[in-house]
């Protein structure tokens, strides 16, 4: 595998995958990207800072210049995001893009830790998704996963996934090929739907996010391990029960 | 001719080599080692268990299946990318209604290296030749049965049981990596397959043989000299014997005999 120095640092161990790979919004892990749409012209400064700490988000160094100009069909625009000692970064610092367009970003899985996207204006923020933004994740182990809103609006839903067990080459190269269809959850007023899913084990799942109060996406374990006494801070596992 | 001259037969010498193999305290040793292509830490305990003597005239105690019983705990790493293949989440697109399609980037999946450690108890059986070694060192003879030569442990089912342990341990480690899911069978196979038998007993063979191959068997130990009678009264002082000699050998007649001999000066 292609391996970049620069974004790869310390041991890589089997929790720290797992670890890497949790759902949550608030910290976008290496299978997981967060996307927003930009729907007026202006000036969006933002951050990327180490997941969970959003609160410490006090520099901008990022732009987005969104123009007047309203394209016919939506533009997306992927942003990679990098990780180095002195922090992250990210490979377009500034990128001009038309009224209504979307911007991804990403780590591409070579992050050493999980990020979160801290825009000056409220309502762009991966940790507390608002409008027109979105997250996905690529579900790396078989189990099933009630996700929650770590901000307390009370919406959830369940994802089941199943592990594919390709027994024989041709198995393998179904699994591979089902791995490009995506599944989406919109999020509209306060609802999910659909609720519950059901997919493979290393198919992604696009949660769309039309209006909100400003919500996470979060696997519900990590908040049961965060209310056990002298257990906080301790990553779920990403495999389910 | 030898003033003191003790012989005891096969059973006694059988009775003798129990007690002396039981008073071994057992023995430890820590490393590290190649198991394959991987380097493992280990740490291992020994004790051994005496087996059938058979007494071999001029000099020669043959102990068959002298049992070595052993416990290891061995640690190795894996890095994962040397095993299995390459893996990246494809593109995926999704047409979100009202918004347009919306596609994440191809995603690819770095291995992790995994730490394995490994438990497992086992013993080998080993037939051994013995040479008498007769030594007078600060004021003690002793008498030791010492191995002669490097015994060839032979592993057998032992490899192969090992090798399954290293399987055992090896899945619940992994299946804790995302997206490994269906890979498992195929890292499994592939970690044992690079370990192979050979290398199981390419590791345990040097670990366990410096137990065998050093061994030394106490089977008399006196100081040269020592009372045998304390005194009574000042005109009845203590009589103290000087061993001015020792010897020991197997001897064959009718039976086979372990003697040992002894000159003796007061």
């Amino acid at each position: 595998m292609p391996h970049d120095p620069c974004c790869d640092t310390g041991l890589h161990t089997p929790e720290r995958a797992a670890g890497l790979n949790m759902l949550d919004s608030r910290a976008i892990g290496r299978a997981s990207c967060y996307a927003q749409r930009f729907m007026r012209p202006g000036s969006y400064a933002y951050a990327v800072v180490p997941g969970y700490a959003q609160a410490i988000a006090s520099d901008h160094p990022f732009l987005i210049d969104v123009s007047e100009e309203k394209a016919d069909k939506m533009a997306q625009h992927d942003v990679l995001v990098m990780q180095s000692e002195k922090g992250f970064d990210v490979d377009q610092r500034q990128i001009s893009i038309r009224t209504g367009d979307l911007v991804l970003w990403s780590g591409q899985g070579r992050t050493s830790s999980a990020f979160a996207v801290v825009g000056e204006q409220e309502f762009f923020n991966s940790h507390r998704m608002s409008n027109e933004c979105g997250y996905s994740h690529a579900f790396g182990s078989a189990g099933e996963y009630r996700w929650v809103d770590a901000h307390g609006s009370g919406l959830s839903g369940t994802i089941a996934v199943s592990d594919p067990k390709p027994g024989d080459r041709n198995a393998f190269a179904r699994w591979q090929k089902q791995l490009h269809q995506g599944n989406v959850v919109m999020i509209a007023d306060g609802r999910a739907e659909p609720a519950d899913l059901k997919i493979l084990a290393g198919q992604t799942v696009f949660f769309a996010v039309v209006t909100s109060g400003g919500i996470s996406i979060t696997d519900s374990r990590l908040l049961e391990i965060g209310r056990k006494p002298g257990k906080g801070g301790k990553a779920a596992p990403e495999a389910a029960s | 001719m030898s003033e003191i001259i003790a012989a005891i037969d096969e059973g006694g010498a059988n009775d003798l080599l129990d007690t002396a193999i039981g008073t071994l305290p057992p023995q430890s040793s820590s490393g590290s080692g190649n198991l394959g292509p991987f380097v493992a830490s280990y740490g291992v305990t020994a004790t051994l268990v005496n087996g059938d003597v058979d007494l071999r005239a001029p000099d020669i105690i043959r102990i068959k299946d002298l049992r070595l019983n052993w416990t290891l705990n061995l640690s190795f790493g894996i890095d994962l990318s040397s095993i299995l293949p390459d893996f990246c989440i494809p593109q995926v697109c999704v047409d979100i209604p009202c918004v347009g399609r919306v596609c994440t980037p191809r995603i690819c999946i770095d291995w992790p290296t995994i730490t394995v450690p490994v438990s497992f108890s086992d013993f080998v059986k080993v037939t051994g030749d013995f040479k008498l070694d007769i030594s007078l060192s600060g004021g003690v003879w002793k008498v030791q049965a010492v191995i002669v030569g490097v015994p060839n442990l032979q592993f057998g089912a032992t490899s192969a049981l090992l090798l399954a342990a290293i399987g055992a341990a090896v899945t619940p480690i992994l299946l804790a990596i995302p997206f490994i899911g269906p890979f498992l069978a195929l890292a499994v196979d592939g970690i044992l397959l690079v370990i192979g038998i050979a290398g199981v007993t390419g590791f345990l063979g040097p670990i366990l043989t410096p137990f065998i191959s050093g061994l030394k068997i106490p089977i008399y130990e006196q100081p040269q000299q020592f009372v045998v009678l304390p005194a009574e009264s000042a005109v009845d002082p203590q009589v103290t014997i000087q061993l001015d000699q020792i010897g020991a050998e197997v001897r064959s007649s009718d039976e086979d005999e372990l003697v040992l001999l002894a000159d003796i000066s007061a």
